[in-house]
């Protein structure tokens, strides 16, 4: 395969995607943990709960807090625990994200073999997200 | 200096236990153990930079050793703190071109679905086990760090098969002499079985996987050494990705206990950069290899009687 000096320039348009991802992610990050700790966003489990139980281990604490493995957790996202929990998976989220645009690039590019490359990275992490495995 | 590190390991955990009765319940409200958290990962974060180590490899055993968290809790926050820390330096090094976006992704491919596996497979063992065999793969990474050589500029005389097929390599520019050395890769295919491994070792124990990822890219690949730690790191934030799903999936991400960790290592590490050129790199390293030596002991004790 013959090097292609436009891949060269995927990089640098990718590296600008994941600099915009990041930055959305940290302001997510903290903006949400804020309303959590605050109480502006109330918790399901009052934060004086939360050091009482968090030497269990995950599953034994999804039994206390009542949520199921997987995606349940969404469904409970008005609480403020959940909340900020979204705002930690903006980080994963933009990496998925990432590469899914970073296919798009590379396919823009007819970069076939890179472009494959970067969608099955995309689907393990598709894969991984949707908790099937777990 | 040593002593004191050395002290907050080995000692420290006692003295929490305190604040953390037998019950489960604690003395200490979560919001002195969420600044405890933030203060302790300031403190790691500066000193993974001047160390010249990534601040996920000394997180989890450290914060597991000092701290009352379930060790599951610990993982992920660790998984977090290597990810965001990765994601966060990924587009500059992107930018200088140092990190090489074509040799990260066959090694992210293969090391996202050992990380994957990991990640399962160590949320489904029990703690005393995976609190033992932390300490032994902690051990086994003081070593590695204590005697694997570097190579600024490893010869490659040959590429293989794959990496002439997939144009594996680049050009590096010294900034400082304006000279460009073209490089490229050999052993694609050892190399790939190796970051299968190194995936699931990071997804397993919620560890940064740049001790492991360094070596495999300069000395088996034979990548540039600035080269390698740049790719590092766009290759952790791949693996870390798939194995954070899982956690969060499980439920093993805790936002009091990830949050100040997040935010406590990115401040750190900011802070251990700008005092970087004012203390001698060498001597922190090797607090830095006897700390994680004594956490390491202590995970594989910890383990050991726990079971």
């Amino acid at each position: 395969m013959q090097r292609d000096p436009s891949l060269e320039d995927v990089q640098m348009e990718f590296a600008a995607v994941v600099e915009w991802l990041v930055g959305i992610g940290l302001v997510l990050l903290a903006g949400l943990f804020v309303l959590y700790v605050t109480g502006i966003v109330p918790p399901a489990m009052p934060l004086s709960e939360v050091p009482a139980h968090w030497d269990l281990s995950a599953a034994e604490f999804r039994n206390v807090s009542g949520t199921e493995a997987g995606w349940a957790w969404i469904g409970r996202i008005t609480s403020g625990e959940y909340l900020s929990l979204a705002g930690l998976v903006a980080f994963p989220t933009a990496t998925t994200i990432g590469l899914c645009i970073l296919a798009g690039l590379f396919a823009r590019r007819k970069a076939v073999i890179w472009a494959v490359m970067a969608a099955v990275q995309a689907a393990i992490l598709v894969f991984a997200a949707t908790g099937w495995a777990t | 200096m040593v002593t004191l590190c050395v002290l907050l390991v080995g000692i420290a955990p006692s003295a929490f236990a305190e604040a953390a009765d037998v019950t489960g319940g604690s003395a200490m409200p979560w919001w002195g153990w969420s600044s405890l958290l933030f203060g302790f990962a300031i403190v790691l974060g500066v000193i993974a930079v001047i160390g010249g180590v990534g601040g996920g490899v000394m997180f989890v055993p450290i914060v597991s050793a000092v701290f009352p968290m379930h060790i599951d809790f610990v993982r992920g926050a660790g998984l977090m703190v290597a990810l965001c820390g990765a994601l966060a330096a990924s587009p500059h090094l992107l930018r200088s071109r140092l990190a090489n976006i074509r040799l990260a992704m066959p090694a992210a491919l293969v090391g996202s679905v050992g990380s994957i596996a990991g990640a399962l497979f160590g949320l489904a063992l029990p703690a005393h086990v995976i609190q033992s065999m932390l300490g032994a793969a902690i051990l086994g990474i003081t070593a590695l760090m204590l005697f694997a050589r570097r190579s600024e500029f490893p010869r490659v005389r040959k590429r293989d098969r794959l990496a002439e097929f997939l144009d594996l390599g680049g050009v590096l520019k010294d900034r400082a002499t304006g000279e460009e050395r073209a490089w490229t890769v050999h052993r694609t295919p050892i190399a790939l079985v190796t970051f299968l491994f190194i995936g699931v070792l990071g997804g397993m124990f919620g560890l940064g996987a740049g001790w492991a990822n360094v070596p495999a890219l300069n000395l088996l690949l034979g990548a540039p050494l600035k080269v390698a730690v740049a790719t590092s790191g766009f290759i952790l934030a791949l693996n870390g990705t798939a194995a954070v799903w899982v956690y969060v999936a499980n439920g093993a991400i805790l936002p009091i206990v990830v949050a100040p960790s997040v935010a406590g290592m990115m401040i750190g590490t900011r802070i251990g950069a700008r005092i970087l050129p004012r203390i001698h790199p060498r001597v922190v390293r090797r607090v830095v290899i006897l700390i994680l030596f004594v956490a390491g002991v202590r995970s594989l004790l910890a383990g050991i009687l726990g079971g």
